[in-house]
């Protein structure tokens, strides 16, 4: 195989006579050039000079991202949820992370109302639907729902029993949207 | 009195043996530090520096925020134990202005318009300290902020240049010499010093500041000197980023 070279930022990679800048380059005075570490790619299908980063990188939210979040805000109709992690990355989310969720991508069945599904403090993965102007998110799926509830009266933790949730502390019975996988979610093994 | 001591001899030996236009040794590794975004650790000759990024992430206070670019804040700290006496722990006027002046440096190098609103955290602390921690601190910061794949347009590298040997040994007045990266007891005694940070690639100098008293003519030599010395050190900033990602392309 043979040994790729890496380009470093500020490199020079080409000329915007002959590609277009892509990702990880950027152009100055006509000349493309690398603006992180990695390897230099060229998509000949769209005629664009790209840096394929060795290092790790800035996660930016994406379109059919699968996230994490928690539910800062309930309306009548929707709910505003602060996206705190990227399924599959590493490090923080760069940019805005202020979410929606409508109450018609909550579930494939019908949802009369947001608090029949969440409240607030959860913590539920969900997928990406668009980025902009702003954040959307869908649970329309079993992987998707809360994985981490708090009782409404004591803010303490919720146990699936059979199909309700159950607070260990107070025994208070609360009715979530629950992914498939409540309450065995491990934040140390994201 | 120790400000009389001989800084530099006949031959244009310095103190620790360098030619007047000698680097002290210099060693960096990018990427030391597991839970920072990127990271590089650098010795230069006593000096001994970490410098970790994170981020781009949401700049708090949001009234910080500049909702067309990202803003670097780069804060610059030297350990209590860095320094021969005990240092006072905490921000003071001089690292709040180390702070200032690399944040401001940095700034022009990052394409910080790919981040609007957000906010890349440059800390760089100090954990031995030998004169030029502020030129370490920002050649150390621009290796943290490429091995955290920041989109930038260069590698900044910062160097300094000063003047020694103006009074001999018999406090009498000589002409005194212009020379590379001072060392402890050459900051000290000497004249004046010259620290400097460019965009390599270009020349174009993203910080300048001078201590002490400079003619026009020593200025202008301390400046071509200082830039010689940033190129030499970028090199070994470049080695010591492909050092750590080639052998990672080897494998697969």
């Amino acid at each position: 195989m043979t040994e790729k070279k890496i380009v470093l930022p500020g490199d020079k990679l080409s000329t915007s006579e002959e590609l277009l800048s892509g990702d990880g380059t950027f152009e100055e005075d006509g000349i493309i050039r690398s603006s992180q570490v990695g390897t230099y790619v060229v998509d000949n299908q769209n005629k664009r000079a790209k840096v394929k980063a060795v290092t790790s990188m800035p996660v930016l939210l994406k379109r059919g991202d699968i996230v994490l979040a928690e539910v800062r805000m309930m309306r009548s109709s929707m709910i505003i949820a602060d996206v705190i992690h990227v399924i599959g990355s590493k490090r923080g989310i760069s940019g805005d992370t202020n979410g929606t969720l409508r109450v018609s991508e909550i579930s494939k069945g019908y949802v009369k109302d947001p608090s029949d599904a969440f409240s607030l403090g959860d913590i539920f993965r969900a997928r990406v639907t668009q980025v902009k102007p702003s954040i959307q998110l869908e649970t329309k799926d079993n992987e998707f729902g809360v994985i981490k509830g708090f009782c409404s009266k004591c803010r303490n933790s919720l146990i699936k029993k059979d199909n309700i949730l159950e607070c260990k502390n107070c025994g208070n019975k609360e009715r979530r949207l629950t992914s498939n996988d409540f309450g065995t979610f491990d934040p140390n093994n994201l | 009195m120790e400000s009389d001591i001989k800084l530099i001899d006949a031959d244009g030996k310095r103190l620790d043996g360098r030619k007047i236009d000698e680097l002290r040794k210099i060693k960096i590794e990018a990427g030391v530090l597991h839970r920072a975004d990127g990271s590089c650790y650098l010795e230069w000759g006593g000096n001994k520096v970490v410098a970790a990024v994170y981020g781009p992430r949401e700049a708090i206070p949001r009234h910080s925020q500049n909702p067309l670019k990202a803003i670097v804040r780069a804060r610059y700290n030297m350990a209590a134990f860095s320094v021969e006496d005990r240092k006072r722990p905490g921000p003071d006027r001089r690292s709040r202005e180390i702070s200032k002046v690399t944040s401001e440096a940095l700034e022009k190098i990052v394409l910080t318009d790919k981040f609007p609103r957000a906010a890349i955290d440059v800390n760089i602390e100090v954990l031995e300290a030998e004169a030029g921690t502020r030129c370490a601190g920002l050649t150390a910061a621009g290796v943290a902020l490429a091995d955290a794949g920041i989109p930038m347009t260069d590698i900044p590298v910062a160097c300094a240049a000063g003047k020694i040997g103006s009074n001999d040994e018999n406090g009498k007045k000589t002409g005194g010499h212009v020379v590379l990266d001072l060392g402890k007891r050459e900051d000290n005694f000497g004249d004046a010093d010259l620290p400097i940070a460019i965009s390599p690639r270009t020349g174009e100098i993203i910080l300048l500041q001078m201590d002490g008293h400079l003619t026009l003519e020593e200025f202008d030599q301390a400046l071509t000197l200082a830039i010689k010395g940033c190129n030499i050190i970028s090199e070994i900033q470049k080695d010591a980023l492909l050092e750590k990602y080639q052998k990672g392309l080897e494998v697969d």
